[in-house]
């Protein structure tokens, strides 16, 4: 029998494929020419070859910035897990004066000074302090934009852990900090993963902060390789690009899905930006 | 042809068949109400009704016309959600007046209607409130009266009692029991609630796992339930069933015997059955009865007294209407009612007597 | 108030790390920017060393600035085609064709959010890839139908970067509109569709006085962050001929490429106050929402 809710069915994949074409076209690229014998900007394979990542492999630029982009990611999520951890415990258990006050300039200068805006009075506070030129510079720059929003994130989840976990651990007579390390940290774990997961994407994918710090191309992580890269003067090497863009794109793409399988992307919210 | 019917309909939601071949008759002035536990089906056979839902088998028409495929728009019908669904955003009246508001009627008949209905449901004074400013109760007429206004082939109704507090509940049932007699059309009500089907049905379907066990007035079904589900489902406290031996006309329970002779049954079970009697058809007996059993134990509820008697490894519960002098542990002979006794073969199926064949 | 299993050293000791980090990192620069862009400092030559104090002076030229009212009028086109009518818009139309069909849903969404996690730099490269005039993937398609082959960055620049930051930033609309659908008790849409209601009675009466206030809420966030985005730099580099110079990139060009750091700050404190404006408009509107 035929449901009368079919037309309307079809007109909205009607209305969808354009849609999805729209998003997929560019993305398809990415896919596609990275694995191409003769890689060009339109989306074609013609034969298979994994020859355009051997070439990325020996592009010494190329492979420094990976380095770099690691450490740069790495630093900057441990730094900001461990600190966010520490301080969204002490937001979410404890109710001191301005708590609350606290939290609302949080939100307000963490969405207030972001973008190029920022990037001017961040360029010279770091000249002031040495850093311009400097992987600290850019770890502890980056590491300050997003521990507002891991801090609120955190702080979140950690409201929504019922206290009696603890209180009942105290009862039993637990220390607070063995409380901490035994009771409450095995069952936040989940958002603690999450929670790094989500400031390695973003220090990791950031282009704008090592863009303007750093100076010297032995320095730069993949961003602002590959800016340099395609901008160049020059015949752009396409398949070395598309296949070093491949690379720095797919642990992105891992730890969404990673994101994705524990929480769901609802979870996500007000994150991005 | 009757107002509703549907014909042999089945309904699976991707493995589970929610609904399986249900054929159903309802009369134009039927109370007719869909019982049984949650996940039976009966909100699904609604759905189905209103065309909210469309089934993979089977016909549904309304008034003479088949609608099967029909979108709801098409069907005529009214339908009442257990949470309202009012609109927070719009007044009482805008709510109430929505439905004709779609249908384009012209302004001086939507306020003339709108002020009819309020008045017959005694709404009149909250027109210009926003539902979450009125009670739960009053919610309930403001939805039924968005129904009412509709002059629909039918009234749907889903569990629309069940978010009131027990009390405005039976208020709002005895309420809804004089509407549905001044309505003029079917009614079609899903509850799990036994005592409100029996309350204000002329028909009840009593489904279990997506079938229809029995279908009936409330009285045919209270007081000759097609098997041992419905049997315990309708009655409160419900009908004692018992599993027990049969030894020709003689119920063996736990080695007691009762002699069923007397019964105008067309078979006894061969070997496994079971009997079924209701709380009220037995009675205490100091000396001799049918069965010798130990208060387990008694709850007074007021009006009427409870008491389970454990006889043996199974209990019965008796229903009195006086003051018991016993106590838990004393031994006591219990007498059944014959004549209201049912026996249920091996599958659960009432054994039919003589005369009702 | 609930009392802490924590004493008062533990607490600060706790909180220190990662609110220094912030007040060093974040605050300081936003609360600094408004010292600088009243100097003349700049990043090489003798007033980088020793700038001097110049007041509004620098306020007082970026009022008379061309550059500034270009930029501004080229950000407010594209926040109004790429966020509010583009992002909002179609995240809405997304989150309403899948309203309530599961797996379309999922598909369309991991589509969509695709295109919002992948890096800046390499979705700015495949979309110079996609619209190249020669070899570009839609120029292809156009030739292969019979159509002219458009050189998209020099004949519509600002309506590229407006169809590129609907493709990139649609995702967070979808999610929230999706998100506030299901908000909505299906009871609701029943109801209308049982009295009769059509479709677009029901998205009127129905649907969009129940999802206002995230309408709202996700209008001001989009138009907070389209404002600040930087990624069509990648694309176009503010060209040609300042046609997609966005506030954004007149701000990092005055600052880091004619390294006027003074007068690029005096131009970032009028954007970080029209973000503190946005931002205190989505924060009240949060607050109000609670209550």
């Amino acid at each position: 029998m035929r449901d009368p809710r079919r037309a309307s069915r079809i007109v909205s994949y009607i209305l969808l494929a354009p849609i999805v074409a729209f998003f997929v076209s560019p993305i398809l690229w990415l896919i596609v020419t990275p694995f191409s014998i003769r890689p060009s900007l339109f989306i074609s394979l013609n034969g298979f070859t994994l020859n355009n990542f051997t070439r990325v492999f020996q592009n010494r630029t190329a492979v420094n910035a990976f380095r770099n982009s690691l450490v740069i990611s790495v630093s900057v999520v441990v730094l900001v897990t461990t600190c966010a951890l520490l301080a969204a415990y002490v937001l979410s258990r404890h109710d001191f004066k301005g708590r609350n006050v606290l939290l609302y300039m949080l939100v307000l200068f963490s969405s207030v000074v972001s973008g190029a805006a920022a990037m001017v009075p961040i360029f010279i506070l770091n000249l002031r302090l040495g850093l311009i030129n400097t992987e600290l510079g850019v770890i502890l720059t980056l590491s300050g934009g997003i521990m507002p929003t891991a801090l609120f994130i955190l702080k979140d989840f950690f409201d929504s852990i019922p206290r009696t976990y603890e209180e009942a651990a105290l009862v039993d007579g637990s220390s607070p900090l063995q409380v901490m390390f035994r009771i409450f940290l095995p069952l936040s774990s989940k958002g603690v993963i999450v929670i790094a997961m989500l400031v390695f994407t973003q220090s990791w994918s950031n282009f704008l902060v090592p863009f303007v710090l750093l100076r010297s191309t032995s320095k730069y992580p993949v961003s602002v390789a590959i800016y340099t890269f395609f901008s160049e003067v020059g015949v752009p090497d396409i398949g070395m690009i598309s296949a070093y863009a491949f690379l720095y794109t797919l642990p992105v793409i891992f730890a969404y899905v990673l994101i994705e399988r524990k929480f769901g992307f609802s979870f996500y919210g007000g994150i991005k930006g | 042809m009757s107002w509703i019917v549907l014909e042999s309909v089945t309904k699976r939601f991707s493995n589970v068949v929610a609904v399986n071949k249900v054929n159903l008759q309802i009369e134009r002035q039927d109370f007719f109400t869909l019982l049984g536990p949650s996940g039976c089906g009966k909100t699904t056979t609604l759905r189905l009704i209103a065309g909210l839902e469309f089934p993979d088998e089977g016909k549904i028409y309304i008034a003479g016309r088949d609608v099967t495929m029909e979108l709801p728009k098409n069907r005529n019908v009214a339908m009442v959600f257990q949470n309202y669904a009012l609109y927070p955003h719009m007044t009482v009246r805008e709510n109430i007046a929505y439905p004709l508001f779609v249908r384009k009627v012209p302004k001086k008949e939507i306020e003339r209607k709108v002020a009819f209905v309020a008045e017959s449901l005694q709404i009149s004074d909250l027109l210009e409130r926003y539902p979450q400013q009125i009670s739960g109760g009053q919610q309930q007429r403001v939805a039924l009266a968005r129904a009412v206004i509709q002059t629909p082939n039918v009234f749907l109704l889903d569990e629309p009692l069940s978010n009131l507090d027990a009390k405005l509940r039976i208020e709002a049932r005895s309420f809804l029991k004089r509407l549905s007699m001044e309505l003029g059309t079917s009614v079609v009500y899903v509850t799990h609630d036994q005592s409100e089907a029996m309350a204000l049905s002329t028909k009840i379907a009593v489904m279990n796992q997506g079938h229809v066990l029995q279908v009936g007035t409330p009285r045919l079904i209270y007081d000759t339930p097609a098997n041992t589900f419905v049997a315990s489902f309708i009655g409160n406290p419900p009908m004692n069933i018992v599993e027990c031996r049969f030894d020709g006309s003689t119920c063996v329970l736990d080695g007691q015997r009762i002699d069923l002779s007397d019964l105008p049954l067309s078979e006894f079970p061969k070997e496994r059955g079971f009997i079924g009697i209701r709380p009220e058809n037995i009675a205490f007996h100091t000396k001799e009865g049918d069965l010798i059993g130990e208060v387990y134990v008694v709850e007074p509820l007021g009006f009427e007294t409870v008491v389970t008697v454990k006889v043996n490894t199974s209990s019965l519960r008796v229903l009195v209407f006086e003051d018991v002098p016993y106590k838990s542990g004393d031994k006591i002979f219990l007498k059944l009612r014959k004549d209201k006794l049912h026996v249920f073969d091996e599958s659960g199926a009432r054994i039919l007597r003589r005369d009702e064949a | 108030m609930k009392r802490s299993l924590m004493g008062r050293k533990v607490i600060v000791f706790f909180l220190i790390p990662a609110l220094s980090l912030i007040f060093v990192f974040l605050i300081l620069p936003g609360v600094w920017v408004l010292k600088i862009g009243m100097t003349n400092e700049t990043l090489t030559g003798a007033k980088a060393r020793n700038p001097d104090f110049v007041g509004f002076e620098n306020y007082a030229k970026v009022l008379s600035d061309r550059f500034f009212y270009n930029a501004l009028r080229i950000t407010l086109l594209f926040v109004l085609g790429s966020a509010i009518i583009g992002q909002a818009g179609l995240g809405l139309s997304l989150a309403l064709l899948t309203y309530r069909r599961r797996r379309l849903k999922s598909f369309i969404q991991s589509v969509v959010i695709l295109a919002w996690i992948i890096p800046e730099v390499v979705v700015a490269y495949l979309w110079i890839a996609f619209l190249d005039k020669d070899y570009g993937t839609l120029n292809m398609l156009l030739s292969a139908i019979g159509l002219r082959k458009i050189n998209w960055f020099y004949e519509h620049p600002l309506l590229t970067i407006i169809v590129f930051n609907v493709w990139r930033g649609t995702a967070y609309s979808m999610l929230l509109f999706s998100a506030a659908l299901e908000t909505i008790p299906p009871s609701y849409l029943e109801t209308a569709e049982v009295i009769g209601a059509s479709s677009w009675r029901k998205f009127k009466d129905v649907i969009l006085p129940n999802i206002r206030s995230y309408i709202l809420t996700d209008l001001i966030l989009i138009t907070l962050w389209t404002f600040n985005v930087f990624t069509p730099y990648l694309l176009t580099g503010g060209g040609p001929s300042f046609r997609t110079e966005l506030l954004s990139i007149y701000i990092y060009r005055t600052a880091f490429r004619y390294f006027k750091l003074g007068y690029g700050a005096s131009i970032a404190t009028i954007a970080l106050l029209i973000n503190f404006a946005l931002a205190m408009f989505y924060l009240s509107l949060s607050r109000r929402k609670r209550t």
